[in-house]
């Protein structure tokens, strides 16, 4: 695992995270979050420790994973900090620096949505939902009323359509995840 | 009377460390003395100081020192100090030049060793140059002991008193059809709570009767020619359709004007006035006006009830807006405030929920000739069990004014008091961090805290009329992050007063084209000097006082209003004033009268003689700006003091090395 | 007018989005040119995980448009739309990234020059559109059917430039124009769905649905009109969990079909969850 120094370089330079040195800790970001009661520490609180160097609490937090990019926060700041894109660069960091927090379910949810991606170029509602079903089967059970309505009314796309020039788009995402990793 | 031979004295200031931190000062005095005509060099700790000063005064007379320059600060700040020790000691003031160590060089430059060779650069091209100087003499102007003030608002009519208590004449200019400004809207005052009313009417009267003051409303300034001591400002007089020398203000007019529906401006929306109407029954004069555009018979012809039922006979649908011009000396700005429109920020619901108040309004709420005669009242007559007041209301955001209000935490705080005093609610003041200021201001905080107010620190994200609990239905949600608590509160509210800060008033860039002076990028008025300049202007003679300058609470308005009052009289009681030698002469010889200078002198000192087809300089108006002289095709004109042989000298001594 | 066009993954499988959307579009002779072999946005999933190739998946449906000569990308999702307009935005600013994301097209002979406007369907309609030639297609009268106009986050926000982000009345005034009924109050017009939080924390999120279903019933709407496909499956489908009356959730383009006089079937509004009934 990384330093605090260290990733807080990585978020102030890499993902443009210095902005949050503007945050006047009013929580208006914290107080326009739908999600804000799930938090471990609202945004502005995150901000506070992110600032401070303490990166591996900001990482290890389930506060980014909450986020459901409403950008409520975004337009309403008042030092005009970007705070749904910060949510997105503190989540790449916690993935690639293996800070992920085992508490959310949202990291499968992003993969159950990319590995149709990776595979056909597109997704359908149900084949997120089945593999997100594979890893966490009592959310969808909850949800078994939906299902059968859903497949009553013949909007259950088991299948999908992969797009055309499947082999090009693969070889275009390839070199796109080579050079992310450079 | 240029001397033969310059014999120059030069002096290196230490600014304390602020140069000599940087740059070594003895290498550069070595180094002056070594320059051509270079007679004596020496350091001083502060030149600017007295003992500083009498070293100039001692060595022109002991060492014969015809020249003197100094190496210091920007000529911005003490080159009339520096002149004034070179005439002191015998010589002509524009015997001296300055070379700006500090400002160009030692806060500036990182490197002691690059410091110190600028400064030696800089020293060089104020000796060269300095020899080269011609005598100069000042011009002796005549100062009008009249002073003209713009805006009637606390700050206006005390600094209107003040000069006329002090047996000077002042002209008092008004935008609106009374005086008193945004201060006659409010209840009490923080933190003494004191009646807002009851310490201003008695200076609304002061100045409506005051032998010295020409007081006139509904008035606005168009034009202002001129320069200290001698301007002429051109005033326009709005037609109010009442003769104001007839109208004894008894107010029968309005009782029977049948256009009642017309939102009133001073009780900011919340009650319907007249077409013909009084701001308020204190208004100064209590002449009467006609809003020409809700007039029946402007609009339609027909009617003039208010004609119909004057006894004195004072209606007069004729009247024609007139204007006027006076001559004063100089010019006190006064213009004020007014309050941020919070419609943009929709997430607060301003104009679709009804129990939702801009600050100004529940001044008005308050007031006891407010709507609802000072009672603190819902719109459908319930008191209130529970009022959010919500700080920084278009303040400190980005997205609206980046700037903190100054007052808002204050009447915030009093407005919680107000509210439990009369209805015992409780009051929840939501705040980013609380400003207090102030003599008894801290104090006050405390006090409201022992009232039981509840404090939440966070700025509210959104206020609503969706509850969570349907026995609170008809309520408002305020929803904030209690951000000391850690805790998302979603509190239903009966009323809602959104501290909204404070703004210009609208036409401050007419203003400042038509007076000459600059705003900063929020709009207020650039002062002189952040500190030591507060209430003057770049322009000569024009002084400002209160919010017009930056927002600020009544005290320290009144204070500026004082200061500024100050100003003027100091300026005006002179009764002659030199001015600035440093004016542009043409060569008529030399003129083809193509008016390409007229074209770019932004004070109007250019004017084209037909007869000799020739431009000539007003000297009075000339402030030496320099950019006829750099637009002339045929080099005709000169600045005296930055003539080409002067710069040219100057620029050879810098690049001498 | 022809514009091009960007379905996006969930459109077909849509309660009636796309039927209502082919029906309408024909109608107004807004020509809807779908961009030839389109993949998935991305969305959050890939501006949460990964850099590059989150600004590729947008970048290829924009420079698939481009190589159709197309001008203009019409979305009917927000997510879509915020995703493709955020990602023409940022690299418009930032030429590495922009060769990065070339690079990777090159692999299929692609190229993306930024060329493309990125548009939502709903704005198209109100901006390019004289209320007039909206106007004269209704031919039934809904004023009846009153609406509480929800527009979701992702169109306003960030960019507030369309419309105001916290308070829009953009659908509004379109249900105006179409004779429809609309509340003036509906408070909850931009509050949040939950989006694709609604699965993994379904609880939280049925409370912010609830709070968007009774501000509408509590104001007198009997719909509410959605447009993007994640608002109109959640606030509908929330409403099978909600203990409160149900309320039909319509697409607008359904919304505009009833004015035209188009039958609930053409609409695809059999496939709603609360069914319509008026």
């Amino acid at each position: 695992m990384m330093d605090n120094e260290s990733l807080k370089t990585l978020f102030f330079e890499t993902y443009h995270g210095e902005e949050i040195v503007n945050c006047i800790q009013c929580g208006s970001c914290t107080a326009s979050c739908p999600l804000a009661s799930m938090m471990d520490y609202g945004p502005r609180q995150l901000f506070a420790l992110a600032r401070e160097g303490f990166m591996q609490d900001v990482l290890s937090a389930n506060t980014m994973w909450f986020c459901v990019s409403c950008y409520g926060c975004t337009v309403k700041c008042p030092r005009d900090i970007s705070i749904t894109d910060h949510m997105y660069a503190l989540k790449k960091m916690a993935i690639k620096h293996d800070l992920k927090n085992p508490k959310s379910k949202m990291p499968m949810m992003y993969k159950s949505f990319s590995d149709p991606v990776k595979k056909f170029g597109k997704i359908t509602d149900t084949s997120v939902i089945f593999r997100y079903a594979f890893f966490h089967p009592i959310d969808i059970m909850k949800n078994s009323r939906l299902a059968f309505n859903l497949a009553k009314k013949n909007r259950l796309e088991i299948l999908i359509h992969p797009i055309k020039n499947l082999k090009g788009f693969k070889k275009v995402m390839t070199k796109a995840l080579e050079l992310e990793k450079k | 009377m240029k001397e033969s031979i310059p014999k120059i004295g030069v002096y290196v200031c230490h600014c304390g460390s602020n140069i000599s931190g940087k740059v070594n000062v003895s290498e550069v005095v070595e180094y002056a003395t070594g320059l051509p005509n270079v007679e004596s060099a020496q350091e001083y700790k502060f030149m600017c100081s007295d003992p500083g000063q009498q070293l100039i005064i001692s060595d022109v007379k002991e060492k014969g020192l015809n020249r003197v320059v100094v190496a210091s600060c920007s000529p911005r700040m003490h080159e009339k100090t520096f002149r004034l020790a070179t005439q002191t000691a015998g010589l002509n003031p524009y015997y001296f030049q300055m070379a700006c160590i500090r400002e160009h060089d030692s806060w500036v430059t990182e490197n002691p060793e690059k410091a110190t060779l600028k400064a030696k650069d800089l020293v060089r091209g104020a000796v060269a140059r300095v020899a080269h100087h011609e005598p100069l003499t000042p011009r002796v102007v005549d100062i009008n002991p009249n002073v003209l003030v713009i805006g009637g608002g606390i700050a206006g009519m005390q600094a209107a008193l003040d000069i006329a208590d002090a047996g000077k004449k002042v002209f008092l200019v008004e935008r609106e059809p009374t005086i008193g400004g945004n201060m006659s809207k409010f209840d009490k005052t923080f933190p003494t709570l004191d009646c807002a009313a009851c310490i201003s009417t008695p200076k609304l009267v002061a100045v409506g009767q005051h032998k010295n003051i020409e007081l006139m409303t509904y008035s606005e300034l168009i034009d202002l020619k001129g320069f200290v001591g001698n301007f002429t400002a051109t005033i326009k007089k709005k037609a109010r359709y009442v003769d104001a020398s007839k109208c004894t203000g008894c107010g029968i007019c309005s009782e029977k004007c049948p256009s009642k529906k017309i939102l009133s401006e001073f009780d900011h929306q919340l009650t319907y006035r007249t077409a013909i109407y009084t701001p308020f029954p204190q208004a100064v004069p209590n002449t009467r006006v006609i809003d020409k555009e809700h007039c029946l018979y402007f609009k339609k012809g027909k009617c003039k009830a208010c004609e119909k039922f004057c006894e004195a006979d004072a209606i007069d649908f004729n009247q024609k807006d007139e204007i006027i011009d006076v001559e004063i000396g100089s010019v006190i700005i006064a213009t004020g405030f007014k309050t941020f429109d919070p419609t943009p920020l929709t997430q607060y619901g301003f104009g679709r929920f009804k129990e939702v108040y801009t600050s100004i309004q529940f001044e008005r709420v308050n007031n006891a000739t407010g709507p609802t005669s000072g009672e603190i009242t819902t719109k459908d007559g319930r008191k209130p069990e529970s009022v959010a007041i919500i700080h920084c209301v278009g303040s400190r955001d980005q997205n609206h004014n980046k700037y903190c209000s100054r007052v808002c935490c204050m009447y915030s705080m009093k407005f919680a008091h107000l509210v439990k005093e009369k209805t015992g609610a409780e009051v929840y003041e939501f705040y980013i961090d609380i400003r207090s200021p102030g003599k008894g201001y801290e104090e006050f905080y405390n006090r409201l805290q022992e009232e039981g107010t509840h404090f939440i620190r966070g700025k509210v994200s959104e206020v609503t009329d969706i509850v969570d609990d349907p026995s609170d239905q008809g309520k408002l949600t305020v929803v904030a992050e209690d951000t000391l608590a850690r805790k998302v509160r979603r509190i239903p509210v009966d009323m809602v007063v959104l501290s909204v800060g404070l703004e210009p008033s609208e036409g401050m860039q007419d203003i400042a084209r038509m007076v000459g002076f600059s705003l900063d990028s929020d709009g207020w008025i650039n002062e002189l000097h952040p500190k030591l300049g507060p209430l003057a202007t770049a322009s000569d003679g024009i002084f400002i006082a209160g919010c017009c300058q930056g927002p600020k609470d009544i005290p320290d308005t009144v204070a500026q209003a004082q200061g500024a009052a100050g100003s003027a009289l100091s300026l005006i009681s002179r009764e002659k004033l030199a001015i600035e030698a440093t004016v542009s002469v043409i060569n008529p010889n030399r003129c083809m009268g193509c008016l390409q200078c007229e074209n770019v002198c932004v004070y109007g000192a250019i004017s084209y003689n037909p007869a000799l087809n020739v431009c000539e300089v007003n000297e009075a108006l000339c402030k030496g700006c320099g950019n006829c002289a750099s637009t002339c095709p045929n080099k005709a004109i000169t600045v005296k003091h930055f003539n080409n042989d002067e710069i040219m000298w100057e620029m050879e001594g810098i690049l001498s090395n | 007018m022809k514009y091009g066009f960007f379905p996006g993954c969930t459109y077909s499988s849509s309660a009636g989005y796309k039927e209502s959307t082919e029906a309408v579009s024909k109608i107004l002779g807004t020509e809807l040119i779908e961009i030839e072999d389109w993949n998935c946005c991305g969305a959050t999933s890939y501006w949460s995980t990964q850099d590059i190739p989150a600004y590729v998946l947008p970048a290829r449906i924009m420079a698939l448009a481009e190589k159709q000569n197309l001008k203009q990308i019409v979305n009917v999702c927000n997510a879509c739309y915020s995703t493709l307009r955020k990602a023409k935005e940022k690299l418009s600013k930032d030429n590495e990234l922009l060769e990065k994301v070339n690079i990777s097209l090159a692999e299929e002979k692609l190229k993306y020059s930024g060329k493309v406007t990125i548009r939502h369907y709903l704005e198209v309609i109100v901006n390019d559109l004289k209320p007039e030639d909206i106007k004269k297609h209704v031919n039934v009268d809904i004023k009846d059917v009153i609406v509480a106009p929800y527009y979701g986050c992702q169109l306003n926000r960030p960019w507030g430039d369309l419309d105001n982000p916290h308070y829009p009345t953009m659908l509004d005034r379109l249900c105006k124009i179409i004779g429809a009924g609309v509340l003036s109050d509906f408070s909850a017009k931009t509050s949040c769905c939950g989006a694709a939080s609604i699965m993994p924390h379904n609880k939280e999120c049925l409370s912010l649905n609830q709070r968007i279903v009774s501000d509408a019933l509590f104001k007198g709407a009997k719909v509410i009109s959605t447009i993007c496909p994640l608002c109109q499956l959640n606030v509908d489908a929330s409403q099978l969990k909600l203990n409160l009356t149900k309320i039909p959730v319509l697409y607008f383009t359904q919304l505009m079909g009833l004015a035209f006089g188009l039958n609930e079937r053409e609409l695809g509004m059999d496939k709603l969850i609360v069914p319509f009934k008026i």
